[in-house]
């Protein structure tokens, strides 16, 4: 192991809202890998004695009006609320760099009106933009995936306009264009894998408010369609159960809460990881907060003034 | 042409761009919809005669102007816009001015509220935090940072839900049923405004930070200003000009989140008759609403634009 790559995980190791956030993921990945084959038959097996039933020694959030476990419905809809929001994450990156990249390669005018079009993209409220893209395609879990993918791709392409911005400027790649290279080597080798650190952290940044924003769709009845059957264990996702929840509020408030937590806990836990990995690639963030408050310029001359 | 005059002009072709770009998204998406959107007006209302069918068919085309060529559809889509004149309802047969104007004033009533709650808390609470842990009280600016980033990354609707449990169910400090006083939109107003106001709080208490060590509080404070001299008339002023240039980015996110939590709150407003219709297929509504919401943002930023420039003449020339 290289030095540069201990120091790295003793940046990452030194932050514990990093650790949690990676602890975290990890339980959350784990619960989504063997939820639904473990907690799917509980979670589908119907009990009309125990209809809203409160908590309960066998039902920790209580049941739903079917008398389904609802803690059992939670951790089965971890699967899917991970699945789409890794989906919408993909879409989200891949589109915004590409984008990012093409804007920033063309320079001039047209690259202005880019930088306006992804600026005022940026700006919209991404719920109604995925509202927007929803209307036009059929309503379901790929729609939405698509949906917030569409709605956060700008974020990633206003980060690689102004990463590259930043990076173009610098002597080495003035050296690659002397050399004669394309546009697009240039682009690609010089200026994206420069960039490379910064777009993990967004992508990791984003993962949560893009799982946010799929429940947000979900609970709004605009995303996952819930299935009878076999099926039903594979579409449960997170914002489906809330929409439930808050319907039988009044009856098993608990079983609201759940999931609530439970998209509220995911969303943090990216959000701790990002951090964590922020400050591995940026180590001045670290610094800055191993730095005394008072400016040292500031203090030497005071004292040379005294 | 003055400063001003310059400014002005150039925010305001913005606000004509942003709106044109708006318009053709809209436009773009309801073409954009596979199938016949007529075919699915008048599927909504049933037991006709095939003549009436025909004949209902030919008027949802001429209502939706689908009978004309696609760029004269653009042209007409752009008058419709600037008159906002959207026709009517595919499923009431309303016209879509007066659902929304019917519908506004809840949501309007919300993002208002939720703006205020994210100003009045989130200003002071970050100008209080930073003047605590101006250089001392690590522990507190470690247990802020911390406490904010969680308050501030729990979507709307976690929170009202939460909220509700325990405001309404629990503690009763709230009525369950609504009943029209200032009182119903405390709650939702909190439940829209304390994420954005600890995201505001969080960038307010770096300003403030910054603003303390600047040689110009340090003067006052050398001269004995009282406190509420020096922080209503040094620190104060100083900070409001980036903590309003961050309250109208996160305003777009509070528009969103108002959108989402109407429903909880069992409000008839623009955001749960816009995920109607998004439901059902209503076009015309879906386009008239989306647009307002765009539109408000793009007004809302330029708004705080001009202010800002009054404040601080300098933001001018940087943009």
């Amino acid at each position: 192991m290289t030095r540069r790559k201990r120091s790295r995980i003793r940046a990452f190791a030194g932050t514990p809202t990093g650790i949690a956030g990676l602890v975290l993921l990890g339980v959350l990945v784990v619960v989504a890998a063997i939820g639904p084959s473990v907690w799917g038959d509980k979670a589908t097996a119907t009990d009309y004695l125990h209809l809203y039933s409160p908590t309960t020694g066998s039902h920790f959030l209580g049941t739903d009006g079917s008398g389904r476990d609802l803690f059992a419905r939670t951790l089965v809809g971890t699967r899917l609320s991970l699945l789409l929001a890794t989906g919408s994450v993909a879409i989200a990156s891949v589109l915004g760099v590409l984008l990012g990249a093409g804007v920033a390669s063309v320079g001039g005018r047209v690259q202005r009106i880019g930088a306006t079009v992804i600026d005022t993209w940026l700006g919209f409220p991404s719920i109604l933009l995925s509202v927007l893209v929803i209307t036009v395609l059929e309503r379901g879990a790929g729609a939405a995936m698509i949906a917030v993918g569409l709605s956060f791709a700008p974020f990633f392409a206003r980060l690689t306009l102004t990463s590259a911005a930043a990076v173009a400027s610098q002597d080495f790649v003035s050296a690659g264009r002397l050399l004669g290279l394309s546009r697009r080597r240039l682009t690609t080798r010089y200026v994206l894998s420069n960039i490379i650190d910064q777009l993990v952290v967004a992508i990791f940044s984003t993962f949560g408010q893009c799982l946010i924003a799929i429940s947000a769709l979900s609970f709004l009845g605009l995303g996952v369609q819930p299935l009878v059957g076999a099926q039903e264990r594979f579409s449960i996702d997170w914002g489906v159960l809330l929409d439930q929840g808050v319907k039988n509020f009044s009856a098993a408030p608990a079983g609201a809460l759940g999931p609530a937590f439970a998209i509220a806990i995911a969303g943090l836990a990216f959000g701790w990881f990002g951090d964590g990995l922020a400050r591995i690639f940026n180590p001045r963030l670290t610094l800055r907060r191993l730095t005394p408050r008072v400016e040292p310029t500031r203090q030497t001359q005071t004292e040379s003034a005294t | 042409m003055t400063n001003w005059g310059r400014f002005i002009l150039r925010r305001l072709i913005r606000v004509v761009v942003v709106s044109l770009v708006l318009l053709t998204a809209t436009f773009a998406a309801v073409r954009l919809v596979p199938g016949d959107p007529a075919q699915k007006i008048i599927g909504m209302t049933t037991d006709r005669t095939p003549a009436e069918q025909a004949k209902a068919l030919a008027r949802a085309h001429r209502d939706l102007h689908l009978d004309r060529p696609l760029v004269v559809q653009y042209f007409e889509n752009l008058r419709d816009g600037m008159t906002f004149d959207f026709g009517r309802s595919f499923q009431t047969n309303q016209e879509v001015r007066s659902v929304i104007g019917d519908r506004i004033g809840s949501t309007l009533r919300l993002a208002a509220g939720g703006t205020i709650v994210m100003l009045v808390v989130g200003v002071p609470l970050g100008v209080i935090i930073g003047a605590l842990t101006n250089g001392r009280r690590r522990w507190l600016e470690t247990v802020f940072s911390g406490l904010s980033g969680f308050i501030g990354s729990i979507p709307p609707y976690v929170v009202a839900v939460v909220g509700i449990y325990f405001f309404v169910n629990m503690w009763s400090i709230f009525p369950r049923i609504p009943d029209g006083s200032l009182l119903d939109d405390v709650l939702p107003s909190l439940v829209l405004g304390v994420g954005p106001a600890f995201l505001l709080a969080r960038v307010v208490r770096i300003d403030t930070l910054d603003v303390l060590n600047q040689d110009y509080v340090r003067t006052a404070r050398s001269k004995w200003l009282s406190v509420r001299r020096l922080y209503g008339r040094d620190v104060l002023p100083n900070v409001l000009t980036p903590a309003l240039t961050i309250a109208g980015v996160l305003f777009a996110s509070l528009l969103g989140g108002a959108v989402v939590v109407e429903g909880i709150f069992g409000r008839n407003g623009l955001g749960s008759t816009l995920i109607n219709a998004v439901q059902i297929g209503d076009y015309p509504l879906v386009s008239a609403i989306s647009l307002l919401f765009g539109f408000a943002v793009v007004v809302v930023n330029t708004v705080v634009d001009l202010t800002l420039a009054a404040i601080d003449p300098r933001t001018m020339v940087a943009t």
